[in-house]
């Protein structure tokens, strides 16, 4: 008798294990499902957990796994870089991801899917003597994503083989071969989908390399992928998350960010609608009752133009088709988009921060009232949103806007979400912001090197503060490949670390602003400069950089 | 706030160095001056 109830009873859990959404967690294998779009209703958000290997494509900007893996998924997903720099597994190590502050940044995405690439500092030598706390923390830090709000579900990849060429390279071989089977049993005890990102490098050791030491998939010191190798991640990763194998991407019909969710296009003004597809391919673009075509030339670019569009409040559907599935891009509205540049005011804010609003009502001491447009009711669309550009430095100009549009509230510094909302009271209609900022920096490294090869103006690429050339390189990231979307005007905020040379920095902003007139086209195109506050002492920091606000520099910023 | 060939200079004084809502109104008359071309904008604190 007893031995019938176990019987049944074994029976009833192994029938549960097969049907249940909790199957993963109850059975012994890896997760091989890939994700069901049917059960979205926005688009899946994916976080990319991981180190320098998820974080940056070192010698190619824009080219890292998590950007390859969005321009493959398309706009049906949402792609987050959230790896960390020289981000570990084991927390006794200096850089354990799941003590690091840049933690809150995965809650704040809210994931669906968390894909981790982890476990390659780990087997750095002098972070392996604690390798025996590997699976306790790997296990820990699975739970931990899982617990998450948003219930994500985790895939785990497999290491990539370590690349030893360079002797500086730290990563010990023999910790690795240890590693990869726990990897492969983490992903089965804890029914996690598992991603095989190490065998597609295998044979790189003894492949052909370039001066540098690097070979088609890794850089020089092996601490890094190339943009082939970043590529190859995002395949692998495709085809886990989708169940196919990943399309090239020269392949598939795209368009540039701006264009993209959530978008303010500009009113009153022909309106050039831009992307990528193969050479040849008819593009079609439709919105508020217009349908243009475009064909792709040869370089694989097409660009459609609408006529004038009205302001409109009232989100709309913008639908781009090529070849494959329609691009269908909703809550679009119409307004005034502005450019800002170039400090910190003007800056998109790293992911995980907090949100404007709490910001703002923290700065005021909780209690004052946000003013605007945020506090209406929820059934009405948000007006003010930004554009962030992705905060990157580049030593060539971008082919490709890198940055997404988000709804205000959520992301803007400030000052800036206060001008907007100051506009959108007096002219009611939606206001954009293309956030540019950074922190610090000259303003030569604003102007394009075309502009500073210009006879006269070979002094005005070099960092003031640091006398050293580094003309630029934040033109080349966050302006050269905007143009020629239209703007209303430049917002130039910018109050440190140029004020050491007054007549300099009068050259410079004089050249900026005829450098970037001539990108966009536009030989009226108006500057709004935010003269730097005057100098005062600080009783908190002595050597702020108001300090260099002095009224010749003031002066100077009227560029007369 | 002053007109130059080149551009449009937002002034600043100690107040608005310590107020950023009253940078903002500054900027947005700016911008609805110059940019807009509005009439007899009432000046920002």
């Amino acid at each position: 008798m007893t031995r019938a109830i176990a019987f049944v009873c074994v029976s009833f859990l192994l029938c549960i294990a097969q049907i249940s959404p909790l199957a993963p967690c109850l059975r012994a294998e890896v997760d091989r499902r890939p994700v069901d779009l049917a059960g979205f209703t926005r688009p899946v958000r994916v976080a990319c957990v991981g180190d320098d290997t998820t974080w940056k494509c070192f010698r190619s900007p824009g080219e890292e796994y998590p950007a390859k893996l969005q321009e493959m998924l398309g706009n049906k997903w949402k792609v987050g870089n959230l790896g960390i720099h020289n981000g570990t597994v084991i927390n006794q190590t200096l850089r354990a991801y799941a003590k690091n502050d840049w933690f809150p940044r995965v809650p704040a995405f809210e994931p669906d899917v968390v894909v981790i690439l982890l476990g390659g500092n780990d087997a750095r030598k002098d972070n392996w003597v604690h390798k025996a706390d590997f699976v306790k923390d790997y296990t820990a830090l699975v739970e931990k994503l899982r617990a998450l709000p948003s219930k994500p579900r985790v895939f785990i990849c497999r290491t990539l083989p370590v690349f030893t060429r360079d002797p500086q390279n730290q990563t010990d071989v023999d910790a690795q071969r240890e590693q990869l089977p726990l990897l492969d049993k983490l992903a089965v005890d804890l029914g996690t989908g598992l991603i095989d990102t190490y065998t597609p490098f295998l044979g790189e050791e003894t492949a052909k390399a370039d001066a540098q030491g690097a070979t088609r998939l890794f850089i020089g010191d092996g601490s890094n992928v190339t943009a082939e190798g970043a590529k190859i991640l995002a395949t692998e990763v495709y085809a886990a998350l989708v169940g196919k194998p990943a399309p090239d991407i020269a392949s598939l019909t795209r368009v540039c960010p701006l264009f993209l969710d959530n978008a303010v296009l500009p009113r009153d003004v022909t309106l050039p609608v831009w992307g990528t597809a193969p050479p040849g391919q008819s593009v079609t673009v439709e919105f508020a009752g217009q349908k243009v075509a475009a064909v792709t030339d040869k370089d694989g670019c097409w660009e459609a133009k609408l006529d004038p569009l009205k302001a409109s409040n009232k989100p709309a559907v913008l639908t781009i088709t090529g070849n494959g599935e329609p691009i269908v891009v909703p809550g679009v509205l119409v307004g005034d988009v502005f450019l800002l540049a170039a400090d910190e005011n003007t800056a998109p804010p790293y992911p995980g921060r907090a949100a404007m609003p709490r910001r703002l009502q923290a700065k005021a001491g909780g209690t004052t009232p946000i003013p605007g447009d945020i506090s209406k009711r929820d059934s009405e669309p948000v007006r003010i949103r930004s554009f962030n550009v992705k905060r990157e430095f580049m030593d060539k100009p971008a082919r490709a806007v890198m940055g997404e549009w988000n709804v205000t509230g959520q992301s803007e510094p400030v000052l800036a979400y206060l001008f907007a909302n100051e506009l959108l009271q007096t002219t009611g209609v939606p206001v954009g912001l293309i956030l540019t900022g950074e922190s610090g920096g000259g303003a030569g490294r604003w102007i394009s090197k075309e502009s500073i090869s210009k006879p006269g103006n070979d002094r005005l690429g070099d960092d003031i503060m640091a006398q050293v050339y580094v003309g630029s390189n934040l033109y080349n990231a966050r302006i050269a490949a905007l143009p020629p979307f239209p703007i209303k005007g430049v917002i130039w905020s910018h109050g440190s670390q140029s004020g050491l040379d007054t007549k300099i920095y009068e050259q410079q902003l004089l050249v900026l602003m005829e450098d970037w007139r001539v990108k966009w086209n536009r030989p009226d195109l108006p500057f709004l400069v935010l003269q730097i506050p005057p100098a005062f002492p600080s009783p908190t920091s002595p050597t702020s950089s108001r300090m260099s606000a002095t009224p010749e520099l003031r002066t100077a910023q009227a560029v007369r | 706030m002053t007109r130059a060939p080149y551009a449009t200079l937002v002034l600043t004084d100690h107040s608005v160095a310590q107020g950023t809502e009253a940078l903002a109104k500054r900027l947005a008359v700016a911008a609805r001056t110059v940019i807009y071309g509005e009439k007899n904008v009432a000046p920002a604190p």
